[in-house]
């Protein structure tokens, strides 16, 4: 890839540009997709409909929406920045009054024709700006303690809406991937300790508040936690997602027992079998081999992503790649480590397996911006501060 | 080959600097340490993730260690078993095993001779032998099932057969030996043997709680009833060629339900999906109309007004009404089928289901005594009844404001929406000397009735109505119901359908006919629902519930009355007289 990083004329022509983009990284993200179609192809009993079909329409959008958004001057995501953050978050507001309540939780804007779920939409819009925030802000005063309000204030603000809704799931994608900009972005090391200690104190008040009056999950939200470190202690109750995903795992064992023929999850053993627990099916249908290999993909994701972002040569698109790199590998990471027990359920989909289209077309048009990154890597950008 | 870490990406290399168009500072935090950190992070996750994908995989690596759920040995407790009101078994649970083989460990213990092949298509018969020796001889499987519910002589003949490579998993599976007759009380399971509808679920903490543990159960269904009313039921569906029937059969006194039927229904042994969309709700046979449902029931409300005007002393049965003219209430022109366009008793009312007459009484009665009597009659809210999950069981419909119009609507049973089970329980209450009737699915024993009477109507009222019901069986409407000898009493309602856009298809009706017998000293209870029922006999009579229900009724009585031990007394009187011959319906 590097063969194109040449010096090269500004502006770039939209030919250029499309030879400048680094192919690997869709090429990846088509192949992890289309696991994510064989699966929903099996789970509905070998058959197009209900999910695999339009999940194909889905991603052949958004994946069409990725490379228009590559192809758009990274300047001009950096001017959007501030008017998509408050657009998001306005949204989010407006989920609380005009919302649809899907099970049990406020999470929807019905527009007519497409459900948008403002969450998702943060999830990048929080990104944009946090990086904008940084670039912005002269090098040298990057340690400044008050200037690590304004961030906080920006994760916190759309944090404290999604989890109300409530989506745990989102909220920590939100917070992890928030942190992780203002981690890269050289945000004081004392800062990142108390971080640490002050959230293990509230993951100790939050679990601590389960059955006392001043509780502060919901209910099902308690019993998940507290069948995550006990899941035998209610087996047909909440802990039953971590049990049957575990059986239909285990069952798998090495080489699984063929596409289409993984008898748990067909059965109807796992409610979401075909969104969150969508791994189950891969695992037992392809055992440890097909469960690594997917494991194994997102990795390459990572990495070619990341690789990608080291190559960019402004802070914020540089940003926006590690943001975007570090929300993606929390989405897979939480999924797969809450699928095999190792987390609480939190309802966070298998990014681009699970069935579901915001969180599709939000992935890829990250991704997109990634790489809209990457081609104007090297395009001159004026800092606030330098004017 | 660029190293997969650069060792530090965020700073600027020495050869690039010339080439950067923005001159940048060096910045004054580690790039180094905090590129290690996060990569350091990824790993450790891609590490520990799968260490763990490996950990579950090979410690559960075999599918005959899976437990089939959670159940496995846990469950020990079997679910009690469900008798009717006699002794007969309506659900039990049995041991069945779940066969499969493993061709890629048969394969490699050499193959599965053809004749063993051929034995265990023997054993068993539904086995597609083709498909299984295909994966037998390719070992493309590690995995496929031979009989996913094989009785323990099926699994121990093929045992015996000693191939290589099947295994066999013990499982419970719940069956019902009545099958269709008893699917809405029963309800059903799911795949771990938890009860999802019926009594399966309403009583799910009886049935599958740990302390009773093999002691079965005793409904208060009457499997015989049960079967001969579904029986009429299914046979009048046919005959009218109604989309639906309901019906049920309960005791008046202790307010057991014998027999409970929605059509159409299914085998819980083999329970359908549940509906996904509300529409198809509705259609399913997995809906039960008698809990379930909430229909306009027409003209049977007649009685509850009258008990309503005989107990607060608005109206007697003698009081005149006014019924010369449709009236216009709120909008609305009510008027009669086969008015006899006079003024006529309360009395007459009830027997020529006079809508005019009934709007009359209503307005003695006055719209806030209405409304608190329907409370009282139980009207309101849902049924309790006992054995049914709170979701199998429906709210009634009131008007939302009670104004002149929605007063005069209700005295005669429309623009109020309930289901058969309501209206059943409040007319069992009036019949039985006014004291309050709760339904249940579960045998009353003696020692469990209620000493107390919980009065709603007087004793004095009970009886008028009872009077009224048997009028109307011998007389009017109710006369191809009135089975002689049996001293019946009944009411019909005929209803128009309402349609899903709102106000009323003329075409549609929904026709009902509630029984009492005997009217003197009842016993019994039954109440038919018809949903659309046509007449197909050539004639060109409207269908009106006295051609529909009551017959269906009638019908299902003449069965049912002797089951439950009761002889015609004046099996040879005529009780139809002969200048009689004024049908009349609301």
């Amino acid at each position: 890839m590097s063969m194109f990083l040449s010096n090269a004329p500004i502006p770039l022509g939209l030919g250029s540009k499309l030879l400048r983009l680094n192919w690997a990284l869709p090429v990846f993200l088509a192949i992890v997709s289309g696991v994510g179609f064989a699966m929903l192809y099996s789970v509905a009993g070998g058959d197009f409909d209900p999910w695999a079909r339009a999940q194909i329409i889905r991603f052949t959008v958004g994946f069409l929406g990725m490379f228009i958004v590559a192809m758009i001057d990274i300047r001009l995501w950096y001017k959007a920045a501030w008017p998509f953050y408050i657009f998001a978050f306005a949204l989010l507001i407006a989920v609380e009054f005009l919302g649809v309540s899907g099970k049990g939780a406020v999470r929807w804007i019905d527009l007519g024709f497409i459900r948008l779920q403002p969450s998702e939409l943060m999830k990048i819009a929080l990104v944009v700006v946090l990086a904008r925030y940084y670039h912005d802000i002269r090098p040298d005063r990057v340690k400044n303690v008050f200037l690590l309000f304004p961030p906080l204030a920006l994760i916190a603000l759309p944090a404290a809406l999604v989890l109300k809704q409530p989506d745990l799931g989102t909220t920590v994608l939100l917070c992890a991937g928030g942190i992780a900009i203002m981690f890269m972005a050289g945000a004081s090391l004392w800062f990142f300790g108390l971080l640490v200690a002050g959230a293990g104190g509230l993951v100790y008040a939050i679990f601590g508040s389960c059955g006392q009056d001043w509780q502060i999950l919901k209910n099902y939200q308690c019993r998940r936690i507290t069948t995550f470190i006990d899941p035998a202690s209610d087996p047909q109750g909440a802990g039953y997602h971590i049990t049957q995903s575990k059986i239909a795992f285990g069952s798998g064992g090495y080489s699984g027992m063929g596409f289409t023929e993984g008898p748990q999850s067909r059965l109807d053993f796992l409610p979401e079998k075909h969104t969150d627990f969508i791994f189950t099916t891969l695992g037992e249908e392809f055992g440890l081999i097909g469960a690594l290999a997917l494991l194994g993909l997102y990795m390459m994701i990572l990495f070619v992503g990341m690789l990608t972002t080291l190559r960019i040569k402004h802070t914020f698109g540089r940003l926006i790649g590690t943001g975007v790199c570090f929300t993606f590998f929390c989405y897979f990471a939480i999924n797969m480590a809450m699928i095999m027990g190792l987390a609480p359920v939190v309802g966070v989909p298998l990014p681009l397996v699970s069935y579901g289209g915001t969180s599709m077309l939000v992935i890829l048009f990250a991704f997109g911006l990634l790489l809209s990154a990457q081609v104007h890597a090297r395009v001159p950008f004026k800092k606030r501060e330098d004017a | 080959m660029k190293p997969l870490f650069d060792p530090a990406p965020f700073e600027q290399r020495a050869e690039e600097i010339e080439i950067e168009p923005v001159a940048r500072v060096r910045k004054p935090y580690s790039h180094r340490l905090r590129m290690r950190i996060a990569a350091t992070t990824f790993l450790i996750a891609f590490a520990a993730l799968g260490w763990r994908m490996s950990a579950i995989a090979l410690e559960h690596d075999a599918p005959q260690e899976a437990k089939r759920s959670t159940g496995g040995i846990e469950q020990v407790n079997r679910r009690a078993s469900l008798l009717d009101r006699n002794g007969r078994l309506l659900a039990s649970t049995l041991q069945t095993w779940e066969v499969f083989v493993h061709p890629r460990e048969s394969l490699g213990a050499g193959g599965v001779s053809p004749d063993d092949l051929e034995k265990l298509g023997e054993i068993f018969p539904r086995l597609d032998l083709i498909k299984l020796r295909g994966h037998l001889n390719e070992g493309d499987r590690k995995f496929f099932w031979i009989a996913r519910k094989a009785s323990s002589d099926q699994w121990r003949r093929a045992r015996d057969l000693g191939i290589i490579g099947v295994y066999a998993k013990q499982r419970e599976d719940r069956v019902y030996p009545a099958g269709r007759v008893v699917a809405h009380i029963v309800g059903g399971v799911d795949v771990d043997n938890i009860g999802v509808a019926g009594v399966e679920s309403g009583l799910e903490d009886r049935i599958g709680g740990p302390d009773n543990s093999g002691k079965p159960l005793r409904l208060s269904v009457d499997l015989r009833v049960q079967t001969a009313l579904r029986n009429t039921l299914s046979a009048a569906k046919s005959e009218f060629a109604a989309p639906g029937a309901a019906g049920l059969v309960m005791k008046v006194r202790t307010g057991e339900m014998l027999a409970m039927v929605s059509l159409p229904d299914f085998d819980p042994n083999n329970r359908p999906a549940a509906p996904k969309t509300f529409d198809e709700q509705a259609r399913s046979p997995i809906f039960n109309k008698v809990t379930q449902g909430a229909f306009e029931l027409g003209s049977i409300f007649k009685l509850l007004t009258t008990a309503m005007a005989l107990e607060s002393g608005a109206a007697n049965l003698d009081t005149p009404l006014n019924a010369t003219a449709p009236i216009r209430r709120g909008g609305f022109t009510i008027s009669d089928y086969l008015g006899k366009g006079r003024w006529m008793s309360v009395r007459e009312m009830v027997r020529y289901s006079s809508n005019i007459a009934a709007v009359r009484v209503a307005e003695l009665v006055g719209s806030e005594r209405q409304k608190a009597y329907f409370e009282q009659f139980g009207i309101s809210g849902k049924v309790p009844l006992v054995g049914v999950p709170n979701g199998e069981l429906s709210r009634a419909q009131l008007p939302r404001q009670w104004g002149s119009s929605e007063s005069a609507t209700v005295s005669y049973g429309h623009g109020i929406s309930v289901s058969p089970l309501h209206l059943a329980t409040a007319l069992a209450s009036l019949a039985n000397d006014g004291c309050k009737v709760t339904p249940t699915l579960l045998k009353v024993y003696e020692s469990d009735l209620p000493a107390e009477c919980d009065r709603i109507v007087s004793s004095d009222t009970s009886e008028k109505i009872r009077g009224l019901m048997r009028l109307v069986a011998e007389k009017s409407s109710g006369r191809n119901a009135n089975i002689p000898g049996y001293e019946i009493g009944g009411k019909t309602g005929t209803a128009y359908q309402v349609k899903p856009s709102g106000g009323y298809n003329t075409d549609k009706r929904f026709n009902s006919f509630a029984a009492l017998w005997p009217t003197s000293d009842p016993e019994y209870l039954m109440f038919i629902s018809l949903d659309d029922p046509k007449l197909l006999d050539g004639t060109r009579r409207l269908p009106l519930a006295g051609h529909t229900a009551a017959p269906t009724a009638g019908s299902a009585l003449e069965r049912i009355a002797p089951l439950l031990g009761m002889v015609p007394r004046d099996r040879f009187r005529e009780t139809v007289s002969v200048e009689e011959k004024q049908d009349d319906e609301g």
